[in-house]
């Protein structure tokens, strides 16, 4: 048996009325739901180059404070080499240019023609090299270490060298066949500037009196001129697909104006680091 | 028929509360950017004042020139720009023919020092065009001498820009960055001894 209850139910308008408030409802949330994704995407990009700028400025400076260092008491230093030779060759090119290693004559600092990224080489002792390879050495042995940063296609790389083999005194090991490491992706420009002293001015002890690229050095270092302070410049990108407005512009150390190839989010990075171990040494020598 | 505008009411309140979520989270981001590159500037400003040290003639220890300390050199207070453009647009984008181009000739140290606020100026303008950068000597141990800020002073970088509030969530203003302001600002300080 089926009983039958009567049953009351929305009326025509009522359904209508309600319908309409699930829709502005449903519009509202799908709205929010676009923008949202909108804004995630842009925060993403802001906090991925912070991220990024951060993690590469407090690195690069990490590794150029030590440029120049050379500390032949250091009883872990490893002697196989004239010790004495080797701090004057180091005091005297803390940052090598192409030509001083006999193994490896392009390796050198670099400028950038016309924009371009420069490539920075650094010297310093230390116990391993950039990409935390001993090559060769003890444990706790330290020996001269070579560091190359470049920039290769859009990944800042680094790759170190044992200064040893690169001066023909040694040969090389464990090198990983000089495989270079990427440091930091989605780079867009990598700009190096190096202050330089010059004692025949009056007043200036072992204070950069001038900021030149890589392609003064030579002549720099001839003139008796010492390199006591670094200048690093890095734009980098944040991640996702983002459209700016317009094409972001940038003036990097003493680069002319570039601007960024899309409408992406980029952000320049930029430091300065005074090399103890030069200034000092150059100070020293005035 | 009510409740279904009740429940309308309920939920715009709540996602009126996610878009400002948003817009508070976006702008909160932008702001931690903006901070990071002050810092970056404070500590490259007290990087340039180690890079720039000499031994000083009159007392032992190092200082560096008293060009560092003259307020007008920061901030483009000594450089006038003809148009209405953005400091940075007006200043940086070239080295303004006032200030001898360190990077293009030899400087002598007051130069470099004068170099140096000007190019740490345009470094706090690039992110935040209302951002300012103060140099000053703390206590300067002897304020007779030659030496704006003799050996042993403690020198000090400040980055401030003025404080953004959204809606009555209000911050407590540091003491430190609103000495003589009308304004409330917000400030990044590092004190070095050379």
């Amino acid at each position: 048996m089926t009983s039958r209850h009567s049953q009351k139910g929305f009326t025509l308008i009522e359904v209508m009325i309600s319908l309409a408030l699930g829709l502005i409802i449903s519009a509202a949330i799908i709205q929010i739901m676009v923008s949202n994704s909108v804004t995630e995407r842009l925060n993403r990009a802001v906090a991925s180059t912070q991220e990024s700028g951060r993690y590469i400025i407090a690195r690069m400076r990490d590794e150029l404070l030590q440029v120049g260092l050379y500390d032949r008491l250091n009883p872990n230093l490893s002697d196989a080499v004239d010790v004495v030779e080797e701090e004057s060759f180091v005091r005297n090119h803390p940052v090598p240019i192409p030509g001083d290693f006999a193994a490896r004559l392009e390796l050198g600092a670099a400028q950038g023609a016309d924009g371009a990224n420069d490539i920075l080489v650094i010297s310093l002792q230390s116990d391993r090299d950039c990409r935390g390879y001993k090559l060769g050495y003890g444990a706790d042995e330290e020996f001269y270490v070579v560091n190359e940063y470049f920039v290769s296609g859009t990944s800042l790389k680094c790759r170190g060298f044992d200064g040893r083999f690169l001066r023909n005194q040694k040969v090389a090991v464990g090198h990983n066949a000089h495989s270079a490491f990427t440091l930091l992706d989605d780079v867009l420009s990598f700009q190096v500037s190096y202050g330089t002293t010059d004692t025949t001015i009056n007043g200036t002890q072992a204070l950069p009196t001038q900021y030149i690229d890589a392609s003064g050095l030579e002549g720099a270092y001839n003139a008796g001129k010492q390199v006591v302070s670094i200048r690093v410049a890095i734009v980098v990108k944040g991640e996702g697909e983002i459209q700016l407005d317009s094409a972001a512009q940038f003036k990097l150390l003493g680069e002319d104006v570039i601007t960024a190839p899309d409408k992406g989010l980029y952000k320049a990075f930029e430091t300065t680091v005074t090399l103890r171990n030069m200034k000092n040494f150059a100070r020293g020598r005035t | 028929m009510i409740e279904v505008l009740v429940t309308l009411v309920i939920l715009a309140i709540g996602l009126l509360g996610v878009a400002s979520l948003q817009f508070v989270g976006s702008f909160t981001n932008k702001e931690a950017l903006a901070r990071t590159q002050a810092v970056m500037v404070a500590q490259q400003m007290s990087e340039r004042l180690r890079a720039s040290t000499v031994p000083s003639q009159v007392t032992d220890g190092f200082v560096v020139n008293n060009n560092y300390f003259n307020t007008d050199l920061y901030n483009f207070d000594n450089l006038s720009c003809g148009s209405g453009q953005s400091d940075f647009d007006c200043f940086c984008q070239a080295v303004p023919a006032d200030i001898t181009n360190c990077e293009t000739g030899e400087c002598d140290a007051s130069e470099i020092a004068t170099f140096d606020a000007y190019q740490m100026s345009c470094a706090v303008v690039r992110e935040n065009p209302s951002a300012t950068i103060e140099v000053a000597c703390l206590n300067d141990s002897d304020p007779g001498d030659t030496d704006s800020c003799t050996a042993g002073s403690i020198h000090s970088v400040m980055v401030k820009w003025p404080m953004k509030s959204w809606g009555d969530q209000h911050k407590i203003a540091n003491q430190r960055c609103n000495t003589n302001n009308t304004a409330e600002y917000d400030c990044v300080a590092i004190e070095i001894a050379l």
